[in-house]
């Protein structure tokens, strides 16, 4: 008779944790920012203070999830199988449970994560659906696996309570807080916009959704020319304008370009993706990042 | 009833034999796997449990299954089908390897609400009286710490549970299945 030989569970476990691409380089996160693992180990020491945000948001996403089973279309095995099958090709890759995904009816381009670290869904709209390729879809997918990945999800719902909810009760009293989770924020978006590309498997796919976040035209797509786009950064980058971004989630766009094509240079990246050995070292994409994200100095 | 129940009355006894020991091999699987599973649960962490357990039951029910589908074959070749074609061996289909993924919910809610109760608490007497405030404040981390601990646990049994429950029903699919294709051969 066939013996159940081995049953070997944390095993099991450190061998999948070994084969994800960050583990390429010894480290599961490997891909992760610098500044965006460095701010969550900070968050990290304050263990009891996450403990109670994530039991506060437990609570109230009971109500934003009962909601949007009313409002939203929930993706599955039986409901649009296509995607469905994208979202678990993005969570074995980083080796994480499949989320529950939700497609809301919303025009703008745009994707989220709300819940907590254990147990999170993503929320896409509508219009992604129809603006994006599947390739450009699985790179979106990826970068909000990307935050479940690296534990961001408790923060990116605590801002989104701060800003919708208690910003408008407690009005200047959150600004601080909110500011700080901002800034975290546009760093844990670089360490994302990484996994989308892992995710993916390439980095064309990843480019394309960031341009065409900028843009919002299908007309324009095709013409759109990267290089002039990217060229907006230097022209930016000494505006006194360039300021505001410090209230801004996500840090701008041309930046996120010009931050992926770096990653795309890592050795990470590109052992990943089979396009051979030798690239830069994690510490030097992070140092060359670091130039293009920084808002002040 | 009658004519439903007599193509298996009809079996010779060497796959009637056959059919009893898949029906114990997997028997012995759900077992060895109930004896196994608590043990192997208590060594990782929760978010591990919730991230990996699924894939592992799969993994380890798969490899199972086509050994002892092999096994299966081996056994149909070597007793039954002398007379009969290796290509017809060959031709018998393989196990349903898929397994449910293992439910991880637990309700976690009259402690979470207590946390955001003892939050609202503190911060709308902090103004007024900063002791009674802060206790509150300081009352929070600890009610969602002790929350955490006995989420985890019930987190453990549930995936216990579920886990078996999920082997329960691929076992049962593969059983029939194993059932069929020996029946299959017999006629």
């Amino acid at each position: 008779m066939a013996r159940l030989e081995s049953f070997d569970f944390p095993a099991f476990v450190r061998e999948r944790a070994r084969s994800r691409p960050g583990s390429v380089l010894g480290n599961e996160h490997g891909y992760a920012y610098v500044s965006d693992r460095n701010t969550r180990a900070t968050f990290e020491r304050l263990r009891p203070v996450e403990l109670a945000v994530s039991a506060a948001v437990r609570t109230f996403k009971n109500v934003g999830k009962a909601e949007l089973l009313g409002h939203a279309v929930k993706i599955g095995p039986r409901q649009f199988p296509r995607v469905q099958a994208l979202v678990e090709r993005c969570a074995e890759t980083l080796g994480i449970p499949v989320p529950t995904v939700y497609v809301v009816s919303n025009p703008h381009l745009n994707a989220a994560t709300y819940g907590t670290n254990e147990d999170a869904f993503i929320l896409i709209n509508s219009a992604l659906m129809d603006h994006f390729s599947d390739a450009e879809l699985l790179t979106v997918i990826g970068h909000e696996c990307g935050h479940i990945h690296n534990n961001h999800v408790v923060y990116l719902t605590a801002m989104h309570y701060l800003t919708n909810i208690a910003g408008i009760v407690l009005r200047n009293l959150a600004v601080p807080a909110l500011l700080s989770l901002r800034a975290w924020s546009r760093r844990a978006e670089v360490t994302c916009d990484r996994a989308g590309a892992l995710c993916a498997g390439k980095l064309e796919p990843s480019l394309r959704a960031l341009t065409k976040l900028a843009l919002g035209s299908q007309k324009l797509y095709e013409e759109l020319n990267i290089e002039a786009f990217l060229e907006q950064h230097s022209e930016a980058k000494h505006s006194l304008g360039r300021f505001s971004e410090v209230f801004s989630s996500h840090p701008w766009l041309p930046k996120r370009v010009l931050a992926l094509q770096t990653f795309a240079e890592s050795e990470l990246f590109r052992r990943h993706a089979q396009l051979g050995a030798g690239g830069l070292s994690m510490t030097e994409v992070d140092e060359r990042v670091h130039d293009y994200i920084k808002v002040i100095g | 009833m009658a004519e439903a129940s007599s193509p298996a009355r009809e079996l010779p006894p060497a796959l009637r034999a056959l059919k009893a020991k898949v029906a114990a091999d997997l028997l012995e699987f759900r077992r060895e796997v109930g004896f196994r599973l608590p043990a192997a649960l208590e060594s990782v962490s929760a978010s591990e449990i919730r991230q990996h357990l699924g894939p592992f039951l799969e993994h380890t029910f798969r490899n199972w299954a086509e050994r002892e589908n092999l096994e299966v074959q081996q056994a149909l070749s070597e007793q039954v089908l002398r007379e009969r074609s290796a290509a017809h061996a060959q031709s018998l289909l393989g196990p349903d390897s898929r397994l449910l993924r293992p439910s991880f919910e637990v309700s976690t809610f009259a402690l979470d609400a207590s946390v955001v109760a003892a939050l609202a608490l503190g911060l709308g007497t902090l103004f007024a009286n900063a002791a009674v405030g802060g206790l509150f404040l300081l009352a929070a981390p600890t009610l969602a710490a002790f929350g955490r601990e006995r989420g985890d646990r019930a987190l453990r049994q549930r995936a216990a549970e579920s886990a078996l429950a999920a082997v329960e029903e691929a076992v049962g699919r593969l059983g029939r299945e194993l059932d069929r294709v020996i029946e299959d051969c017999a006629r």
